[in-house]
């Protein structure tokens, strides 16, 4: 029998040296953060206010988060932001499931065993950064450090510095990825086709009419929350009116003061019409007809107006509402009301998102709708669609001699795949690796990125990130033990956003810049470690150090180093107050009117391109005379859009619309040579997508979409956010469900080309005919207990169990979902899915 | 003034206290991380070895035959499954195991173990990096108190020595003795040897008559203070 004795005599029996008692020490410790103070309301008990910024999704929103007992407890808005005006989303403030989350990785993990087996063994950082800059190093030794593949999701501002621009730089490997594809880079490439740098922020603040394609602004958006408050107080206050084109009627659309229902894939074809109801009326007259002056709509230099009117006419002909209802489903009459709408309501915002262009030819989506907004005069001007703007840090740039970088060309699809991929094609990185043909890397890392669960194809994904002989070794850098985390070798856990510096730069919508910054609220839990951090001390250990501490150091030098932000009080003003904007700023419109002075572009170097009337420094883009400048050209000198000037239009040098990515003129090109020589329609037109035109009579087109609660793939583990949204259903219209005897609640299969998934169908008028629509955020295997229902042992409760109500997780489409591109941009064709969907229990 | 007779031997209760302390520790350490070789020699020790075997701990077979490098390294993946993840553990926090709890790492359970380590004068160190309720640091607070406690006993300092008993009583009462139970009874649930199973049952043997032992102790003292949890005892009389 067991005794108090017996338990005593083995105290007595330990030796000293066996004795933890490493973890309390006897003096209280004193700690000061930046921030303000405030009180719980049900405690009473002083909390400390931290000015921060979030990082759920990519709007990065300004935040205080509030620390009690030293745990952070609530996130709220910031009222000093003018980009939020302190509303914060159910997301940002759901964050706090980020730092408390039962299941996060608080250690380096080394995988034993398989990969994907599932057996781990911790081991310390100093280990795992040995292996990792071993296997690294000896790579750059060998002169081949392009074999180490980086691939990203979401990395910016002064992260993407750090880590991109001194420590990848540093190392050498221009393989680099990151997730653009999968969002939407037809957007972007479409804007750098027509406008040059991308990012377009919707004025609502100014606008009286707001014409939505395929957006869902109201519940996800890269500017979410600063735009959708805005146009909520317009849509409310001002009572303008919107009218949302769209697949299914989004909380967006339910918003608007109309909903126009759209088959999928087939906006391009309603703006295209539009712009010939526009300019068939004369509606483009007034500020549409002064802005095209600054357009191109034909080959060849700079045409009159009237032969521009002349040629949009002539190419818009066909483009007809008749043309445009037998594709899209959009009555002829409507296309024509709404377009006089748009045209006459001064000003209106034209506004364009995945729903549009992740399809076939999004990009050529995106440029139509540029093309409207130029026709009736709504580009960058206060109330339109306007060239973003941001704040613009100085920063420590690190070693003044970089490696020249070398890079394996897998980063930009299967060859053939896209033309114009000015984002890369980056959910065939995989493919490409399997492929070999462009060579294999032999270290694939990625940071805050899930290769698996993002992109389509989610078990090919699977199967090409297992196969060591495809990739000989993997290193992840994750706060969450996610589907991908649990295929790498070593998992090195990040600090979620709570518990670690940076600067940000987000665009604002009110058109002026504004400085803020994320600081951690607490200390970073067990041994999780900022990514960024770790660069630095791999580029000590490789030997070719940043010049950096650690990213506190370098956000302490860039408030030094930005006037604005050095003028307003540095660092420490950061610190105690987050964000600042300088109050005397004027916001900025009309950007591409500004006059340049003659010490611009008559200086040493600059040269006029007789072909485009584009001034740029051949100099700068390492051209070896004017003479070869002026004989080869700007277009065609390899990446001579960096060494943009001006655009010369009737005689006068305008700061014009500064190219990116690619070398088009300063005109907003809507005719573009460039897209023309790579086998399209120059001026944005009409192809169906060839799986679309050859669909038999019972194929349906599967399309996807985002809620409000949840973030595309690293919310699921916020149980708040979850237990609003954990379960997602397949949304068809009564008309297509009865055909196929399918009752709401339905069990259904959707299958596809590349698998089959089931799923509860959920049979409402809220989606056109024809179509089916499964939302992102579900089905996942890994990422926790909220997120997969992958409780701690079977069969005991814990602590949290009672309260995991929900008993299903959901279905990830993106099994069933191809990565294929759309052939200009590279864009994931999202919502362009050709599915049959059946009731289960029916035969084939 | 009346003659009080002593109700208590002294120096035993110093010794007591000790191995008290020694046993949160030992305790503690094996909680706190994976066993290095080293640690698992101290273990292996004859006299160490015979008073596991009187309080039935027993580490397990190949304990006594296999070599510590493979044993130590198969225990490193057994910790790390049982009580790190990545996915699936049995976290050892106090807030994420109690029942009825917030579930959550640094729940408001996590700061009132804080507070109650800076209302006995200790904190947590500045280059820890464990939560404040991890089992392993719960278990260094108490190792610590009935060190204290010792000294305390051996100055005859009974106002510091009840101070210190009714910390541990109370720690116990509110915190590691409402958790730490239930805890052990997943370990041996999940466990795939019988390493941590063999530590969870001593400390779920030991601490479960801590709560009584302390009250015991407060009363040895004469000093006739309820302790501050309000808990009903009976006084027992030397």
């Amino acid at each position: 029998m067991l005794n108090r004795r017996n338990f005593l005599q083995v105290g007595a029996s330990v030796p000293l040296a066996a004795l933890a008692g490493e973890a309390l020490v006897r003096h209280v410790s004193a700690g000061t953060v930046g921030g303000g103070k405030d009180y719980s309301p049900t405690t009473g008990k002083e909390r400390q206010a931290i000015p921060s910024a979030c990082w759920q999704c990519v709007t990065r929103c300004p935040n205080i988060s509030y620390v009690e007992d030293g745990r952070l407890v609530k996130i709220e808005g910031q009222p000093n932001s003018i980009r939020t005006h302190g509303t914060m989303c159910a997301k940002g403030q759901g964050g706090v499931g980020q730092f408390s989350d039962p299941d996060r990785i608080l250690y380096p993990m080394r995988r034993v065993g398989k990969r994907g087996e599932g057996k781990w063994k911790r081991v310390s950082w100093d280990e795992a950064l040995t292996e990792v800059a071993a296997r690294m190093k000896k790579l750059r030794d060998a002169g081949t450090p392009e074999k180490v593949m980086f691939h990203y999701g979401r990395m910016k501002a002064s992260h993407s510095k750090l880590i991109k621009s001194l420590f990848l730089a540093n190392y050498g490997t221009g393989t680099v990825g990151n997730h653009t594809s999968i969002c939407e880079a037809a957007k972007w490439t479409g804007q750098e086709l027509t406008w040059g740098g991308h990012y377009d922020n919707w004025d609502f603040d100014n606008t009286n009419y707001v014409l939505n394609f395929g957006s869902n602004v109201l519940e996800a958006h890269t500017n979410h929350i600063p735009t959708a408050h805005r146009l909520i107080a317009r849509l409310t206050e001002k009572n303008i009116r919107m009218v949302t084109f769209d697949v299914r009627l989004s909380n967006t659309a339910a918003m608007s003061s109309e909903w126009v229902p759209v088959i999928p894939g087939t906006d391009r074809a309603v703006v295209l019409a539009m712009c010939n109801v526009v300019m068939n009326e004369g509606l483009y007259k007034g500020v549409g007809e002064d802005f095209l002056k600054f357009v191109k709509v034909t080959a060849g230099r700079n045409p009159s107006v009237d032969e521009k009117v002349a040629a949009l006419k002539a190419h818009l002909a066909d483009f007809t509402p008749e043309w445009a209802e037998k594709i899209s489903g959009v009555p002829a009459d409507k296309i024509r009301t709404i377009a006089r709408e748009v045209a006459t309501s001064k000003p209106a915002c034209i506004i364009s998102y995945r729903g549009a262009v992740a399809h076939y030819l999004g990009a050529d989506t995106e440029r139509a709708v540029q093309m409207l907004a130029s026709i009736t005069g709504n580009v960058d001007n206060p109330g339109g669609r306007c060239k973003a703007v941001g704040a613009k840090w100085k920063y420590p740039k690190g070693p003044k001699k970089k490696p020249k970088s070398r890079k394996l060309k897998i980063v930009d699809g299967l060859p053939g795949a896209a033309k114009l991929p000015t984002h890369h094609v980056n959910h065939q990185v995989l493919k490409m690796i399997k492929d070999g043909s462009a060579g294999r890397p032999e270290i694939y890392m990625w940071y805050c990125y899930t290769p698996v669960y993002a992109n389509g194809e989610v078990q090919d994904n699977i199967d090409i990130l297992k196969d060591e002989k495809l990739i000989p070794f993997s290193v992840c850098s994750n706060p969450f033990y996610d589907e991908s985390a649990a295929l790498a070798d070593i998992i090195l856990p990040d600090t979620p956003y709570t518990e670690r510096w940076g600067w940000e730069d987000m665009v604002s919508p009110a058109q002026i810049p504004e400085y803020y910054i994320r600081q951690p609220v607490v200390k970073p839990l067990g041994e999780s470690r900022d990514f960024a951090d770790v660069c630095i001390e791999l580029a000590d250990r490789m030997g070719f150090p940043l010049g950096v501490k650690n990213h506190e150091e370098f956000l302490k030098s860039s408030c030094e180093k930005t006037p604005a932000v050095k003028a307003a009080g540095g660092f420490e003003y950061m610190k105690a107050n987050g964000v600042y904007h300088d109050p005397k700023a004027k916001p900025k419109y009309f950007s591409y009117k500004k006059v340049l002075k003659p010490e611009a572009y008559e200086k040493d170097g600059v040269v006029m391109d007789p072909a485009t009337g584009v001034y740029w420094n051949w100099k700068k883009a390492k051209v070896a005379s004017e003479e070869d400048a002026l004989t080869k050209g700007y277009t065609h000198t390899k990446k001579s859009y960096k060494a943009y000037v001006g655009q010369e239009i009737d005689g006068v040098v305008y700061s014009g619309f500064k190219p990116d990515k690619v070398n088009k003129s300063g005109f907003m090109e809507l005719y573009s040579e460039i897209v023309e020589e790579k086998g399209f329609a120059p001026l944005p037109s009409w192809t169906a997508a060839p799986e679309h035109e050859a669909m038999k009579s019972d194929d349906l087109i599967m399309t996807t979409f985002k809620v409000a609660t949840q973030i595309h793939s690293r919310s699921a583990n916020c149980k708040y956010l979850t237990e609003i949204f954990h379960e997602n259903s397949a949304w068809v219209n009564p008309v297509t469900a009865t055909e196929r005897n399918i009752a709401d609640g339905d069990m259904v299969t959707i299958k596809s080309d590349f698998g089959e998934v089931q799923i509860a169908a959920r049979v409402t008028p809220a989606i056109v005919p024809g179509t089916v629509a499964v939302s992102h955020h579900c089905g996942h295997w890994e990422y926790g207990r909220y997120a997969s229902g992958k409780k701690a042992p079977d069969g005991r409760d814990e602590a949290d169990s009672d309260r995991i109500w929900w008993k299903s997780n959901g279905t990830h489409p993106n099994w069933i979902i191809g990565n294929r591109a759309d052939p200009i941009s590279g864009q994931l064709r999202w919502m362009d899915t050709v599915v049959t969907v059946k009731k289960v229990g029916t035969s084939a | 003034m009346p003659n009080v007779k002593p109700l208590f031997d002294r120096d035993e209760l110093v010794r007591s206290a000790i191995e008290r302390s020694r046993l949160y520790g030992l305790l503690a350490a094996v909680f706190r991380r994976e066993p290095s070789v080293e640690f698992l020699c101290h273990l292996k020790t004859p006299e160490l070895m015979v008073a596991f075997s009187a309080a039935g701990v027993d580490l397990g077979d190949e304990f006594g035959t296999d070599p510590f490098v493979d044993i130590a390294d198969e225990l490193a993946i057994e910790y790390t499954r049982l009580f790190l993840g990545p996915g699936k553990h049995i976290s050892p926090h106090e807030s994420v195991q109690l029942k009825r709890g917030s579930g959550i790492l640094w729940g408001p359970e996590t700061s009132a173990v804080l507070q109650a380590y800076r209302d006995a004068g200790f904190d947590v160190g500045e280059n820890e990096t464990y939560i404040p309720d991890h089992l392993s640091v719960e278990l260094d607070f108490l190792a610590l108190l009935a060190n204290e406690e010792s000294q305390a006993w051996a100055e005859s300092d009974l106002d510091r020595t009840v101070q210190l008993l009714r910390l541990q009583h109370s720690f116990i009462s509110q915190h590691i003795g409402k958790w730490a139970a239930h805890f052990c009874t997943k370990v041996n649930e999940e466990a795939e040897f019988t390493f941590y199973p063999a530590f969870a049952n001593l400390l779920r043997g030991f601490l479960s008559g801590e709560k009584a032992d302390t009250s015991n102790r407060i009363n040895m003292t004469g000093k006739d203070q309820q302790p501050e949890n309000g808990d009903n005892h009976k006084s027992v009389s030397g």
